[in-house]
């Protein structure tokens, strides 16, 4: 398989949350801003670029009777790290990012391309699907955080684009619009995909 | 047997490799990390008592006063407090800054840690609500109707029990700076 359609492959066809619906629970609960689910999409991605290089080189090493635990204490490990450095030495990065990192630990998709693909393939394949996997789930999280953003707040990445006297619906800001919008999107999303087949 | 004991030990030389690279990894972040809390702090404490250039921190030994600073202007004269409470929000804890200055006015409140809703009572971490605080010396109460009288506090909409709770806690403050600090130390 070519790079490219290795990406497209993670942003489209195997989007995480449309297609896989997998990694809910950041999903429904960081997307209350649009700018909220493009750092959250943006940390992730880099994560999942460093943990299927990661996984990928060390496929040979990892007998398959216990690569789960494996994984997990690379994934945690490297989420750590990074979580160290960032404190460390990024902290205008830190502070803009550095609460979604402990979020990212128990992201599932992170596990997910680990065992599907990472521990299949070899590591230029493996950082392309990370590369693919993570824009596509920036491009899910920023799609519902710019949908929800709006209808709660009226507003776009903070700018108010609303007047003020429009009813908002906070109700979208809240868990249950988390839940509708997403279900919503998700029927556009795979209409338009079949559409296109 | 074999195949029983071969993964046992490669998972164990990974979690110890693992545990080693955290090991270095913290050592060597261990110290930036304080220092850059330490200079965190000084700096929001320096924008709630924007007259100070440095601060002594205190034991606080009072019940509900989490922290306790001095803020020095660059002379030496002290230019006023800045006081720690917590306080509880709707979602968990509200960890607050509260600036007072030497006359008793609150200089500046911040919200340093919440886990109220995120569009709802998080909204109290803006300057627009925060700023209902400054230049008085309270107490404050909430007001649900249109901001009448200085000590009075616009609630944020559908966020009564937020609005509530960072008033107690500015109240709080200010209740110990008139009981422990105003006049000497």
């Amino acid at each position: 398989m070519n790079i490219g359609k290795i990406i497209k492959n993670g942003i489209l066809d195997e989007n995480p949350t449309f297609v896989q619906v997998i990694g809910m629970c950041p999903t429904l609960a960081v997307t209350t801003s649009a700018i909220n689910g493009v750092g959250m999409g943006l940390s992730t991605t880099a994560v999942l670029l460093g943990s299927n290089i990661v996984i990928s080189l060390l496929r040979k090493i990892i007998p398959d009777e216990v690569r789960i635990p494996c994984f997990v204490v690379v994934i945690a490990s490297f989420v750590t790290i990074i979580e160290f450095l960032l404190k460390a030495f990024l902290p205008d990065l830190n502070a803009a990012l550095g609460i979604y990192i402990p979020l990212i630990v128990v992201n599932c998709i992170i596990l997910a391309r680990a065992e599907a693909f990472a521990f299949k393939n070899n590591v230029i394949d493996a950082a392309a699907d990370g590369i693919g996997c993570g824009l596509g789930f920036t491009l899910a999280l920023c799609v519902l955080g710019v949908v929800r953003e709006f209808l709660g707040t009226g507003n776009i990445f903070g700018l108010t684009v609303l007047p003020e006297a429009f009813p908002k619906t906070i109700m979208m800001i809240l868990p249950p619009g988390a839940f509708i919008s997403l279900a919503m999107l998700m029927a556009g999303f795979n209409y338009l995909r079949r559409k296109d087949k | 047997m074999r195949e029983i004991v071969r993964p046992g030990i490669i998972l164990f030389i990974i979690t110890v490799v693992a545990g080693l690279c955290l090991g270095m990894v913290y050592q060597v972040t261990e110290g930036p990390i304080a220092e850059q809390k330490i200079a965190q702090t000084n700096a929001s404490m320096q924008k709630l008592l924007s007259s100070a250039d440095n601060f002594e921190e205190l034991e606080a030994e009072t019940e509900g006063i989490e922290s306790l600073a001095i803020g020095y202007e660059e002379s030496g004269e002290k230019a006023g407090y800045v006081i720690g409470v917590a306080t509880k929000g709707y979602g968990g804890t509200l960890e607050l800054l509260v600036a007072v200055n030497t006359e008793g006015n609150v200089e500046g409140v911040d919200i340093v840690n919440h886990s109220e809703t995120p569009g709802l009572g998080a909204n109290a971490v803006n300057p627009s609500f925060l700023n209902q605080y400054t230049g008085t010396p309270g107490p404050f109460s909430v007001t649900k109707t249109g901001s009448a009288g200085d000590n009075d506090i616009q609630a944020i909409t559908s966020a009564t029990i937020t609005s509530n709770a960072v008033t107690d806690g500015v109240n709080r403050a200010l209740e110990f700076y008139k009981n422990e600090l105003k006049g000497g130390q």
